[in-house]
C-alpha cells in the first residue's frame, strides 16, 4: 500500500531536473527513516536518469515533458519507487553507451551509475511512452 | 692576482611553474557543466596546463561534470601537463569519483596547496 506519493511534471530542461531532484530529496526527508547516503545515491540517480530523457529522449524538442511519480511504499519492502515517463524518442539499449571503468571517458555513465545506486532499474515502452521504473530499497 | 670581494660572473633566472586553480563554488550538472567546460578550455587555450580543480566546496556533481573533468583532462596531458582534483567534501561527490573510478585516474589531494605542490 502506498504511503506517500509526489506527482510532478516538468519541461524537460537540465535546469527543470533540479526540481525532481529536490522533490525526491524532500518525500525522503519527510518520510523519515532514511540515512543520508541513501539521500545523496537516490537523488544522483534519478538525476543522472533525468537527464538522459532529456538528452536522448527529446533531444533538441524543448516541447517535452517528464511526468514523475515518486512513491514510498511500505510492503514488500519499504522502498522509494520513482517513475518517470516521456512521450520522446524510445530508448535503444543497442546504442547506450558502455562504460569502461579503465579508462576515463567523457559521457555515458549515466545509465550505470543509476544501476548501481538504485536496486532496480526497469524501462518499458507502453502507448508510445518511455517509462522508466526506479527503486531504491529503504 | 686578487679577487675582489662581492664580484662574480653569472646569470640568474626564474623558472616559475604557473598552476591555476579552479574553485567551483556550487553544483556541477548538465546545467554548469557547459559554463565550467568554456572556463576551463579557454585556461587551456591561454596556455595553463597545470590545473587544480578545487571540488570541497562542490555540493553535487553528475555525469556531465564528470565528462568536463575528463575533458580538461585529456586536453592537459596531451598539453603535457595535467589536472589534479582537490577531494569533494560533499559525500554524494565524493561517491560519484569512486563509482566511475575516476579518483583513479586524476591526482586527487585533500587541499588545493597540496594538489598544487603535486606537480
Amino acid at each position: 500500500m502506498a504511503s506517500n506519493v509526489v506527482r510532478i511534471s516538468i519541461p524537460a530542461t537540465y535546469s527543470d531536473v533540479r526540481l525532481v531532484d529536490q522533490a525526491t530529496v524532500e518525500l525522503l526527508a519527510s518520510v523519515g527513516g532514511t540515512a543520508a547516503e541513501t539521500h545523496q545515491a537516490v537523488e544522483l540517480a534519478v538525476h543522472e536518469v533525468c537527464t538522459n530523457i532529456v538528452e536522448h529522449a527529446y533531444g533538441e524538442d524543448s516541447q517535452g515533458r517528464i511526468d514523475v511519480t515518486i512513491t514510498v511504499v511500505e510492503s514488500p519492502a519499504r522502498s522509494l519507487v520513482v517513475e518517470l515517463q516521456d512521450n520522446g524518442k524510445p530508448f535503444d539499449a543497442t546504442q547506450a553507451a558502455t562504460v569502461n571503468l579503465d579508462e576515463p571517458q567523457e559521457g555515458g555513465y549515466g545509465l550505470y551509475l543509476a544501476h548501481m545506486l538504485l536496486d532496480d532499474v526497469q524501462y518499458e515502452r507502453s502507448g508510445g511512452r518511455n517509462i522508466w521504473r526506479l527503486t531504491k530499497i529503504l | 692576482m686578487e679577487i675582489g670581494h662581492g664580484q662574480m660572473e653569472l646569470t640568474i633566472s626564474e623558472y616559475v611553474v604557473r598552476v591555476v586553480i579552479v574553485t567551483p563554488l556550487e553544483r556541477i550538472d548538465a546545467v554548469s557543466a557547459p559554463v565550467l567546460r568554456q572556463r576551463l578550455h579557454n585556461l587551456l587555450d591561454e596556455g595553463a596546463n597545470k590545473l587544480v580543480i578545487d571540488l570541497s566546496t562542490v555540493p553535487f556533481m553528475d555525469s556531465a561534470g564528470m565528462a568536463v573533468l575528463v575533458s580538461a583532462l585529456k586536453r592537459a596531458r596531451t598539453a603535457g601537463g595535467d589536472v589534479r582534483l582537490v577531494w569533494p567534501q560533499a559525500e554524494g561527490a565524493r561517491r560519484i569519483l569512486n563509482l566511475t573510478r575516476l579518483d583513479r585516474v586524476f591526482g586527487m589531494n585533500e587541499t588545493a596547496a597540496e594538489a598544487a605542490k603535486g606537480f
